[in-house]
């Protein structure tokens, strides 16, 4: 029963964990990755 | 396995970008022909002169077709060898008009150099016992700068050369 009860509540607390500042970090990771590859790739068809 | 959703979208995100990456790398190696510019020819590099492209008289800027061109450089400590002109001078810079096609075609007789041509996308590695090739088209106009990006050895500042985009 109280074993029951833990899953549950750990269950619960992922569900509820809050990753909006992560995931608004990771995606200007990519973005700034996304960018620095489109950089090098405009750099060697303008030169 | 629980994902939260915010997982879920940037793990597709990752793992598409890294899909898309080696889809562009895969496309430019097989289907564009990107390899390293020394792949192709190996050469005895105590006998370069023995190769036709590295004979004294074929060194520096040929014309080969309209708007065509071929360079040819044997690199060494610490000079690049353009030939001479017609007053029995060495080659320091050479001139093409802007949007031609130059093919560079360099070896070396000593240790690992460098050729970049600064500015523009000719940036390769010249191995002794190997040809380096490179074809570029001249895009843009100005003076680019010749430079060893390989140190060396003590004089490995010292080598440089220029080429003349009018």
């Amino acid at each position: 029963m109280a074993k029951k009860q833990k899953q549950t509540s750990v269950a619960s607390s992922a569900e509820s964990s809050n990753l909006k500042g992560t995931f608004i970090m990771v995606m200007i990771l990519g973005v700034l990755m996304v960018g620095a590859w489109f950089g090098a790739y405009w750099l060697f068809i303008s030169r | 396995m629980h994902l939260h959703k915010y997982e879920k979208v940037w793990l597709t995100f990752g793992m598409a970008s890294l899909v898309i990456f080696l889809l562009i790398i895969g496309f430019a190696a097989f289907w564009k022909g990107t390899h390293p510019q020394s792949h192709l020819e190996t050469i005895d590099q105590n006998n370069v002169e023995a190769h036709d492209s590295f004979k004294p008289e074929n060194l520096g800027l040929t014309e080969v077709a309209d708007g065509k061109y071929k360079v040819n450089i044997v690199a060494s400590a610490f000079n690049y060898d353009f030939g001479v002109d017609k007053d029995e001078k060495p080659v320091k810079t050479i001139r093409v008009p802007q949007g031609s096609t130059v093919l560079f075609t360099i070896t070396s007789k000593d240790v690992v150099h460098g050729f970049q041509v600064a500015g523009t996308n000719v940036n390769m590695m010249v191995e002794p016992g190997h040809i380096s090739r490179y074809e570029a088209v001249m895009k843009n106009k100005g003076e680019f700068t010749v430079v060893c990006n390989e140190y060396c050895g003590i004089g490995h500042h010292q080598m440089f050369g220029k080429v003349e985009v009018y």
